[in-house]
Protein backbone atom coordinates (compact mmCIF):
# COMPACT_ATOMS: atom_id res chain seq x y z
CA UNK A 1 0.00 0.00 0.00
CA UNK A 2 1.86 3.24 -1.35
CA UNK A 3 0.64 6.36 0.03
CA UNK A 4 0.13 8.83 -2.47
CA UNK A 5 1.08 12.35 -2.66
CA UNK A 6 -0.97 14.87 -0.97
CA UNK A 7 -2.68 12.22 1.62
CA UNK A 8 -0.55 13.44 4.50
CA UNK A 9 -0.82 16.53 6.12
CA UNK A 10 2.63 18.61 5.63
CA UNK A 11 3.69 18.26 9.26
CA UNK A 12 3.56 14.81 9.25
CA UNK A 13 4.60 14.03 5.76
CA UNK A 14 7.77 16.14 6.74
CA UNK A 15 8.06 14.14 10.39
CA UNK A 16 8.07 10.78 8.53
CA UNK A 17 11.04 12.06 6.29
CA UNK A 18 13.13 12.14 9.22
CA UNK A 19 13.46 8.41 10.70
CA UNK A 20 13.39 7.12 6.87
CA UNK A 21 16.12 9.52 6.44
CA UNK A 22 18.30 7.51 8.81
CA UNK A 23 17.53 3.87 7.76
CA UNK A 24 18.40 5.23 4.12
CA UNK A 25 22.20 6.46 5.56
CA UNK A 26 22.52 3.34 6.91
CA UNK A 27 21.91 1.60 4.17
CA UNK A 28 24.45 3.95 2.21
CA UNK A 29 27.20 3.37 4.97
CA UNK A 30 26.28 -0.11 5.10
CA UNK A 31 26.81 -0.80 0.98
CA UNK A 32 29.87 1.57 0.52
CA UNK A 33 31.54 -0.82 3.53
CA UNK A 34 30.70 -3.72 1.31
CA UNK A 35 31.96 -1.84 -1.77
CA UNK A 36 35.24 -0.70 -0.51
CA UNK A 37 35.99 -4.65 -0.74
CA UNK A 38 34.05 -5.37 -3.62
CA UNK A 39 33.13 -2.63 -6.32
CA UNK A 40 31.14 -4.76 -8.90
CA UNK A 41 28.56 -5.25 -6.01
CA UNK A 42 27.13 -1.15 -7.45
CA UNK A 43 26.14 -2.97 -10.46
CA UNK A 44 24.22 -6.12 -8.19
CA UNK A 45 22.59 -3.30 -6.21
CA UNK A 46 21.26 -1.41 -9.51
CA UNK A 47 19.88 -4.93 -10.53
CA UNK A 48 18.24 -5.98 -7.16
CA UNK A 49 16.59 -2.29 -7.26
CA UNK A 50 15.33 -2.85 -10.51
CA UNK A 51 14.21 -6.40 -9.49
CA UNK A 52 12.65 -5.59 -6.60
CA UNK A 53 10.64 -2.66 -8.59
CA UNK A 54 9.52 -5.60 -11.33
CA UNK A 55 8.51 -8.08 -8.85
CA UNK A 56 6.69 -5.38 -6.62
CA UNK A 57 4.60 -5.11 -10.20
CA UNK A 58 4.18 -8.45 -10.71
CA UNK A 59 0.93 -10.19 -10.25
CA UNK A 60 0.20 -13.03 -7.58
CA UNK A 61 -2.81 -14.77 -7.05
CA UNK A 62 -4.08 -14.05 -3.42
CA UNK A 63 -5.66 -17.48 -1.82
CA UNK A 64 -9.05 -17.11 -0.56
CA UNK A 65 -10.59 -13.46 -2.44
CA UNK A 66 -10.07 -15.03 -6.14
CA UNK A 67 -7.86 -11.52 -7.29
CA UNK A 68 -4.11 -10.93 -8.07
CA UNK A 69 -2.37 -8.72 -6.32
CA UNK A 70 1.20 -7.46 -5.86
CA UNK A 71 3.89 -8.35 -3.40
CA UNK A 72 6.38 -5.84 -1.67
CA UNK A 73 9.00 -7.47 -2.28
CA UNK A 74 11.29 -6.02 0.15
CA UNK A 75 10.95 -9.42 3.02
CA UNK A 76 11.87 -11.16 -0.30
CA UNK A 77 15.20 -8.94 -1.02
CA UNK A 78 16.19 -7.71 2.80
CA UNK A 79 16.50 -11.63 3.52
CA UNK A 80 19.03 -11.87 -0.26
CA UNK A 81 20.50 -8.58 0.57
CA UNK A 82 20.23 -7.64 4.21
CA UNK A 83 17.84 -5.07 5.87
CA UNK A 84 19.85 -1.74 5.25
CA UNK A 85 20.74 -2.70 1.78
CA UNK A 86 17.20 -3.86 1.32
CA UNK A 87 16.03 -0.14 2.91
CA UNK A 88 18.38 1.94 0.13
CA UNK A 89 17.06 -0.64 -2.69
CA UNK A 90 13.44 -0.22 -1.68
CA UNK A 91 13.55 3.63 -1.01
CA UNK A 92 15.31 3.86 -5.07
CA UNK A 93 12.21 1.29 -6.21
CA UNK A 94 9.99 4.11 -4.59
CA UNK A 95 11.32 6.94 -5.74
CA UNK A 96 10.94 5.48 -9.22
CA UNK A 97 7.52 4.22 -9.06
CA UNK A 98 6.14 7.61 -7.54
CA UNK A 99 7.62 9.25 -10.66
CA UNK A 100 6.87 6.64 -13.36
CA UNK A 101 3.22 5.89 -11.76
CA UNK A 102 2.25 8.14 -9.50
CA UNK A 103 2.31 5.18 -7.17
CA UNK A 104 3.36 6.98 -3.84
CA UNK A 105 4.70 10.39 -3.64
CA UNK A 106 7.61 12.48 -3.03
CA UNK A 107 6.05 14.71 0.25
CA UNK A 108 5.10 10.91 1.10
CA UNK A 109 8.44 8.95 -0.10
CA UNK A 110 9.56 9.00 3.71
CA UNK A 111 6.41 7.51 5.23
CA UNK A 112 6.29 5.64 2.68
CA UNK A 113 10.01 4.28 2.52
CA UNK A 114 8.82 3.45 6.72
CA UNK A 115 6.43 1.36 6.10
CA UNK A 116 7.48 -0.18 2.99
CA UNK A 117 11.04 -0.48 2.79
CA UNK A 118 11.83 -0.35 6.57
CA UNK A 119 8.86 -1.97 8.61
CA UNK A 120 8.69 -4.51 5.50
CA UNK A 121 12.43 -5.12 5.26
CA UNK A 122 13.32 -5.29 9.21
CA UNK A 123 10.72 -7.45 9.93
CA UNK A 124 10.79 -9.87 7.41
CA UNK A 125 14.52 -10.34 7.74
CA UNK A 126 14.09 -10.84 12.17
CA UNK A 127 11.63 -13.43 11.54
CA UNK A 128 14.05 -15.05 9.05
CA UNK A 129 16.54 -15.28 11.02
CA UNK A 130 15.04 -16.27 14.14
CA UNK A 131 13.19 -19.06 12.37
CA UNK A 132 16.02 -20.56 11.09
CA UNK A 133 17.40 -20.14 14.74
CA UNK A 134 14.71 -22.05 16.26
CA UNK A 135 15.49 -25.05 13.57
CA UNK A 136 12.59 -24.23 11.02
CA UNK A 137 13.58 -24.74 7.52
CA UNK A 138 14.61 -22.32 4.71
CA UNK A 139 10.96 -22.48 2.68
CA UNK A 140 9.04 -22.24 5.88
CA UNK A 141 11.48 -19.60 7.45
CA UNK A 142 10.97 -17.58 4.28
CA UNK A 143 7.24 -17.90 3.96
CA UNK A 144 6.77 -16.89 7.58
CA UNK A 145 8.92 -13.78 6.87
CA UNK A 146 7.22 -12.95 4.08
CA UNK A 147 4.06 -13.36 5.96
CA UNK A 148 4.62 -11.05 8.85
CA UNK A 149 6.90 -8.33 6.85
CA UNK A 150 3.83 -7.63 4.39
CA UNK A 151 2.12 -7.53 7.14
CA UNK A 152 3.95 -5.14 9.17
CA UNK A 153 3.81 -2.55 6.08
CA UNK A 154 0.23 -3.02 6.18
CA UNK A 155 0.24 -2.69 10.50
CA UNK A 156 2.54 0.81 9.50
CA UNK A 157 0.70 2.39 6.76
CA UNK A 158 -2.65 2.04 8.57
CA UNK A 159 -0.72 3.39 11.76
CA UNK A 160 0.42 6.55 9.68
CA UNK A 161 -3.07 6.68 7.75
CA UNK A 162 -4.54 6.94 11.26
CA UNK A 163 -2.48 9.70 12.72
CA UNK A 164 -3.08 11.87 9.26
CA UNK A 165 -6.71 11.12 9.03
CA UNK A 166 -8.23 10.13 12.37
CA UNK A 167 -10.21 13.77 12.36
CA UNK A 168 -11.67 14.38 16.03
CA UNK A 169 -12.03 10.71 16.80
CA UNK A 170 -9.02 8.96 19.11
CA UNK A 171 -5.94 7.53 16.98
CA UNK A 172 -6.19 3.90 18.25
CA UNK A 173 -10.16 3.42 17.48
CA UNK A 174 -8.92 5.09 14.00
CA UNK A 175 -6.35 2.41 13.58
CA UNK A 176 -8.34 -0.39 15.00
CA UNK A 177 -10.89 0.50 12.46
CA UNK A 178 -8.72 0.62 9.38
CA UNK A 179 -6.67 -2.45 10.67
CA UNK A 180 -9.37 -4.68 11.15
CA UNK A 181 -11.67 -3.25 7.91
CA UNK A 182 -8.78 -4.24 5.95
CA UNK A 183 -8.00 -7.27 7.07
CA UNK A 184 -10.23 -9.96 4.71
CA UNK A 185 -7.83 -8.36 2.04
CA UNK A 186 -4.83 -7.94 3.55
CA UNK A 187 -4.51 -11.32 5.52
CA UNK A 188 -4.63 -12.88 2.14
CA UNK A 189 -2.43 -10.60 0.93
CA UNK A 190 -0.63 -11.61 3.40
CA UNK A 191 -0.61 -15.11 2.53
CA UNK A 192 0.36 -14.65 -1.21
CA UNK A 193 3.51 -12.64 -0.21
CA UNK A 194 4.48 -15.38 2.32
CA UNK A 195 4.13 -18.36 -0.32
CA UNK A 196 5.79 -16.51 -3.19
CA UNK A 197 8.83 -15.11 -0.80
CA UNK A 198 9.23 -18.93 0.56
CA UNK A 199 8.69 -20.95 -3.41
CA UNK A 200 11.50 -17.87 -4.79
CA UNK A 201 14.29 -18.78 -1.89
CA UNK A 202 13.27 -22.37 -2.30
CA UNK A 203 13.73 -22.64 -6.14
CA UNK A 204 17.25 -20.14 -5.51
CA UNK A 205 18.19 -23.05 -2.66
CA UNK A 206 17.06 -26.16 -5.04
CA UNK A 207 18.82 -24.59 -8.72
CA UNK A 208 21.74 -22.78 -7.84
CA UNK A 209 23.04 -23.14 -4.02
CA UNK A 210 25.84 -21.11 -4.56
CA UNK A 211 24.12 -17.80 -5.32
CA UNK A 212 22.56 -18.48 -1.23
CA UNK A 213 26.07 -20.03 -0.02
CA UNK A 214 28.63 -18.50 -2.10
CA UNK A 215 28.81 -14.17 -2.63
CA UNK A 216 27.29 -13.32 0.80
CA UNK A 217 24.11 -12.15 -0.51
CA UNK A 218 22.33 -14.28 2.57
CA UNK A 219 22.41 -13.68 6.06
CA UNK B 1 4.38 -1.60 -17.28
CA UNK B 2 7.18 -1.31 -20.15
CA UNK B 3 4.62 0.34 -22.45
CA UNK B 4 3.71 3.16 -19.95
CA UNK B 5 7.67 3.46 -19.13
CA UNK B 6 9.03 2.69 -22.74
CA UNK B 7 6.21 6.01 -23.59
CA UNK B 8 7.19 7.38 -19.89
CA UNK B 9 10.65 7.62 -21.95
CA UNK B 10 9.82 8.96 -25.06
CA UNK B 11 8.27 11.39 -23.36
CA UNK B 12 10.64 12.66 -21.33
CA UNK B 13 13.12 12.58 -24.67
CA UNK B 14 10.56 14.21 -26.63
CA UNK B 15 11.77 17.38 -26.61
CA UNK B 16 8.56 19.37 -25.33
CA UNK B 17 8.56 22.45 -23.82
CA UNK B 18 8.70 21.21 -20.22
CA UNK B 19 11.52 18.65 -21.46
CA UNK B 20 13.64 22.55 -22.15
CA UNK B 21 13.06 23.45 -18.30
CA UNK B 22 15.83 23.18 -16.34
CA UNK B 23 15.47 19.71 -14.54
CA UNK B 24 16.91 22.12 -11.23
CA UNK B 25 14.17 24.34 -11.83
CA UNK B 26 11.74 21.64 -12.14
CA UNK B 27 12.39 19.99 -9.05
CA UNK B 28 12.98 23.18 -6.97
CA UNK B 29 9.38 24.23 -8.43
CA UNK B 30 8.06 20.67 -7.93
CA UNK B 31 8.77 20.60 -4.15
CA UNK B 32 7.96 23.78 -3.54
CA UNK B 33 4.16 23.31 -5.10
CA UNK B 34 3.92 20.59 -3.31
CA UNK B 35 4.62 21.53 0.05
CA UNK B 36 2.15 24.90 -0.52
CA UNK B 37 -0.37 22.80 -1.71
CA UNK B 38 -0.19 20.45 1.73
CA UNK B 39 0.50 23.81 3.55
CA UNK B 40 -2.60 25.94 2.49
CA UNK B 41 -4.81 22.58 2.25
CA UNK B 42 -6.94 24.74 0.28
CA UNK B 43 -9.36 23.07 -2.63
CA UNK B 44 -9.00 26.04 -4.61
CA UNK B 45 -5.08 25.67 -4.95
CA UNK B 46 -5.37 21.84 -5.67
CA UNK B 47 -8.11 22.24 -8.04
CA UNK B 48 -6.12 25.16 -9.75
CA UNK B 49 -2.44 23.21 -9.92
CA UNK B 50 -4.40 19.62 -10.95
CA UNK B 51 -5.83 21.48 -14.09
CA UNK B 52 -2.83 23.79 -14.53
CA UNK B 53 -0.78 19.96 -14.22
CA UNK B 54 -3.54 18.88 -16.78
CA UNK B 55 -3.03 21.71 -19.43
CA UNK B 56 0.73 21.52 -19.00
CA UNK B 57 0.25 17.79 -20.29
CA UNK B 58 -1.57 18.50 -22.83
CA UNK B 59 0.62 20.89 -23.95
CA UNK B 60 4.01 19.01 -24.16
CA UNK B 61 1.85 16.35 -25.96
CA UNK B 62 1.54 13.61 -23.14
CA UNK B 63 -0.78 11.31 -24.27
CA UNK B 64 -4.20 11.03 -22.81
CA UNK B 65 -3.95 7.24 -21.53
CA UNK B 66 -1.12 8.37 -19.87
CA UNK B 67 -2.60 11.46 -18.07
CA UNK B 68 -5.29 9.38 -16.84
CA UNK B 69 -2.81 6.49 -15.60
CA UNK B 70 -1.37 9.36 -13.36
CA UNK B 71 -4.75 9.59 -11.42
CA UNK B 72 -5.94 6.25 -11.77
CA UNK B 73 -3.65 4.63 -8.61
CA UNK B 74 -4.51 7.90 -6.11
CA UNK B 75 -8.10 7.56 -7.17
CA UNK B 76 -8.91 4.73 -4.76
CA UNK B 77 -7.24 6.48 -1.81
CA UNK B 78 -9.30 9.36 -2.51
CA UNK B 79 -12.52 7.23 -1.46
CA UNK B 80 -10.61 6.39 1.66
CA UNK B 81 -9.76 9.77 2.71
CA UNK B 82 -13.75 10.81 2.07
CA UNK B 83 -15.01 8.29 3.25
CA UNK B 84 -12.92 8.50 6.91
CA UNK B 85 -13.55 12.45 7.50
CA UNK B 86 -16.57 12.01 6.67
CA UNK B 87 -17.10 9.14 9.21
CA UNK B 88 -14.16 10.69 11.95
CA UNK B 89 -14.31 14.47 11.63
CA UNK B 90 -17.12 16.99 11.78
CA UNK B 91 -20.48 17.70 13.60
CA UNK B 92 -23.20 18.39 11.43
CA UNK B 93 -24.89 14.72 10.91
CA UNK B 94 -26.40 13.96 7.49
CA UNK B 95 -26.79 10.59 7.24
CA UNK B 96 -26.79 8.07 10.31
CA UNK B 97 -27.22 4.50 10.84
CA UNK B 98 -26.85 3.27 14.63
CA UNK B 99 -23.51 4.45 15.93
CA UNK B 100 -21.95 5.15 12.57
CA UNK B 101 -23.09 8.71 11.45
CA UNK B 102 -21.79 10.84 8.13
CA UNK B 103 -20.66 14.68 8.85
CA UNK B 104 -21.24 17.44 6.17
CA UNK B 105 -17.90 19.45 7.65
CA UNK B 106 -16.57 15.93 7.44
CA UNK B 107 -17.43 15.05 3.95
CA UNK B 108 -16.12 18.84 2.52
CA UNK B 109 -12.67 17.93 4.88
CA UNK B 110 -12.20 14.70 2.79
CA UNK B 111 -12.91 16.40 -0.39
CA UNK B 112 -10.41 19.12 0.19
CA UNK B 113 -8.07 16.08 0.28
CA UNK B 114 -9.01 14.20 -2.36
CA UNK B 115 -8.28 17.49 -4.45
CA UNK B 116 -5.00 18.00 -3.05
CA UNK B 117 -4.01 13.85 -3.50
CA UNK B 118 -5.38 14.34 -6.94
CA UNK B 119 -3.70 18.11 -7.47
CA UNK B 120 -0.08 16.95 -5.64
CA UNK B 121 0.10 13.28 -7.86
CA UNK B 122 -0.40 15.35 -10.97
CA UNK B 123 2.58 17.92 -10.19
CA UNK B 124 4.92 14.60 -9.52
CA UNK B 125 3.79 13.14 -12.67
CA UNK B 126 4.74 16.54 -14.77
CA UNK B 127 7.97 15.99 -13.34
CA UNK B 128 8.12 12.24 -14.15
CA UNK B 129 7.19 12.28 -17.83
CA UNK B 130 9.31 15.73 -18.77
CA UNK B 131 12.58 14.70 -17.32
CA UNK B 132 15.26 12.24 -18.26
CA UNK B 133 16.36 10.07 -16.20
CA UNK B 134 19.94 11.27 -16.72
CA UNK B 135 18.92 14.76 -16.15
CA UNK B 136 16.80 13.61 -13.07
CA UNK B 137 20.23 12.51 -11.60
CA UNK B 138 22.76 15.51 -12.18
CA UNK B 139 19.89 17.48 -10.70
CA UNK B 140 19.71 15.56 -7.77
CA UNK B 141 23.31 15.48 -7.30
CA UNK B 142 23.52 19.51 -8.19
CA UNK B 143 21.20 19.40 -4.89
CA UNK B 144 24.15 17.51 -3.35
CA UNK B 145 21.98 14.14 -2.74
CA UNK B 146 24.03 11.54 -1.49
CA UNK B 147 25.99 9.92 -4.87
CA UNK B 148 25.78 6.75 -4.08
CA UNK B 149 21.86 6.94 -4.72
CA UNK B 150 21.76 8.69 -7.41
CA UNK B 151 24.00 6.30 -9.05
CA UNK B 152 21.69 3.38 -8.05
CA UNK B 153 18.80 5.34 -9.48
CA UNK B 154 20.90 5.94 -12.59
CA UNK B 155 21.75 1.78 -12.93
CA UNK B 156 18.30 0.64 -11.44
CA UNK B 157 16.61 2.91 -14.42
CA UNK B 158 19.15 1.48 -17.04
CA UNK B 159 18.56 -2.48 -15.58
CA UNK B 160 14.98 -1.95 -15.59
CA UNK B 161 13.57 -2.16 -19.25
CA UNK B 162 15.59 -5.87 -19.95
CA UNK B 163 14.95 -7.23 -16.59
CA UNK B 164 11.24 -6.43 -17.13
CA UNK B 165 11.47 -7.58 -20.88
CA UNK B 166 12.84 -11.17 -19.63
CA UNK B 167 10.11 -10.77 -17.17
CA UNK B 168 7.60 -10.92 -19.70
CA UNK B 169 8.97 -12.90 -22.25
CA UNK B 170 9.00 -15.63 -19.04
CA UNK B 171 5.79 -15.11 -18.13
CA UNK B 172 4.05 -15.08 -21.57
CA UNK B 173 5.83 -18.63 -22.28
CA UNK B 174 4.52 -19.75 -18.97
CA UNK B 175 1.07 -18.59 -19.98
CA UNK B 176 1.01 -20.55 -23.50
CA UNK B 177 1.92 -23.31 -21.38
CA UNK B 178 -1.23 -23.02 -18.97
CA UNK B 179 0.77 -22.06 -16.43
CA UNK B 180 -1.59 -19.69 -15.42
CA UNK B 181 -4.65 -21.72 -15.87
CA UNK B 182 -5.70 -21.14 -12.31
CA UNK B 183 -5.01 -20.18 -8.84
CA UNK B 184 -3.12 -23.07 -7.89
CA UNK B 185 -1.06 -23.10 -11.29
CA UNK B 186 -0.85 -19.61 -10.88
CA UNK B 187 0.83 -19.79 -7.12
CA UNK B 188 3.24 -21.61 -8.80
CA UNK B 189 4.03 -19.86 -12.26
CA UNK B 190 4.50 -16.69 -9.89
CA UNK B 191 7.41 -18.79 -7.66
CA UNK B 192 8.76 -20.11 -10.79
CA UNK B 193 8.67 -16.66 -12.83
CA UNK B 194 10.39 -14.70 -9.24
CA UNK B 195 12.82 -17.46 -8.84
CA UNK B 196 14.45 -18.04 -12.37
CA UNK B 197 14.05 -14.07 -12.75
CA UNK B 198 16.30 -13.48 -9.32
CA UNK B 199 18.79 -16.20 -10.37
CA UNK B 200 19.15 -14.35 -14.10
CA UNK B 201 19.00 -10.68 -12.27
CA UNK B 202 21.91 -12.84 -10.41
CA UNK B 203 24.13 -13.50 -12.83
CA UNK B 204 23.60 -10.96 -14.81
CA UNK B 205 24.71 -8.27 -12.37
CA UNK B 206 27.78 -10.65 -11.71
CA UNK B 207 28.79 -9.98 -15.58
CA UNK B 208 28.04 -6.21 -15.58
CA UNK B 209 30.05 -6.16 -12.27
CA UNK B 210 33.00 -7.70 -13.91
CA UNK B 211 32.99 -5.45 -17.20
CA UNK B 212 32.16 -2.38 -15.20
CA UNK B 213 35.84 -3.68 -13.09
CA UNK B 214 37.33 -4.65 -16.68
CA UNK B 215 37.18 -1.34 -17.85
CA UNK B 216 37.87 0.90 -15.34
CA UNK B 217 34.18 2.20 -15.18
CA UNK B 218 34.36 6.03 -13.32
CA UNK B 219 31.22 7.20 -12.13
CA UNK B 220 28.08 6.06 -13.48
CA UNK B 221 26.47 9.98 -13.17
CA UNK B 222 28.97 12.15 -15.07
CA UNK B 223 28.05 15.04 -17.11
CA UNK B 224 26.77 18.60 -16.41
CA UNK B 225 23.96 21.04 -16.96
CA UNK B 226 24.72 24.12 -18.13
CA UNK B 227 23.18 27.30 -16.76
CA UNK B 228 19.90 28.36 -16.76
CA UNK B 229 17.95 30.04 -19.79
CA UNK B 230 15.16 32.12 -20.67
CA UNK B 231 12.87 29.66 -20.48
CA UNK B 232 14.12 28.87 -17.19
CA UNK B 233 13.43 32.17 -16.23
CA UNK B 234 10.15 32.29 -17.87
CA UNK B 235 9.10 29.36 -15.54
CA UNK B 236 10.12 30.77 -12.19
CA UNK B 237 8.45 33.99 -13.46
CA UNK B 238 5.31 31.84 -14.52
CA UNK B 239 5.25 30.19 -11.11
CA UNK B 240 5.51 33.11 -9.13
CA UNK B 241 2.48 34.23 -10.48
CA UNK B 242 0.78 31.09 -9.98
CA UNK B 243 1.77 30.99 -6.52
CA UNK B 244 1.55 34.89 -5.68
CA UNK B 245 -2.47 34.60 -7.04
CA UNK B 246 -3.45 31.86 -4.50
CA UNK B 247 -1.18 33.33 -1.30
CA UNK B 248 -3.76 36.25 -1.95
CA UNK B 249 -7.02 34.71 -1.57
Amino acid sequence: MHIPEGMLPAGQAAAWYAPAAAFVAGGIVQVKRRLARAAEYKAMLGLMAAFVFVVSLMPVPVPGIGTVSHPCGTPLAAILLGPFAAVLVGAVALLMQALFFAHGGITTWGANILSMAVAGSFAGYGTYVLARRLGLGLGAAAGLAGFLGDLATYGVTSLQLALGLHGDQSIPVVWATAFVSFLPTQVPLAIAEGLFTAGVLVFIARQREDILKGVELAP
Amino acid sequence: MAGASRRHDDIAWGGGLLTRIDPRVKIAGTVLLLAVNLYLSSWAFSAALAVAMLLLMTLGHVPYRRQLLAVAFPAGFTIFAVASQALFSGEEVIASLGPVAIHWDGLLAGLVIALRILGGALVVVVLGVSTPMNHLALALRWFRVPLLFVELLQLTYRYLFDIYAEFTRMREAQRVRLGWSNRRAGLESSRLLGGALFVRVYDRGLRAGEAMRCRGSGPVVAGSLGRPGRIDLVSVALLAEFLLIFMNI
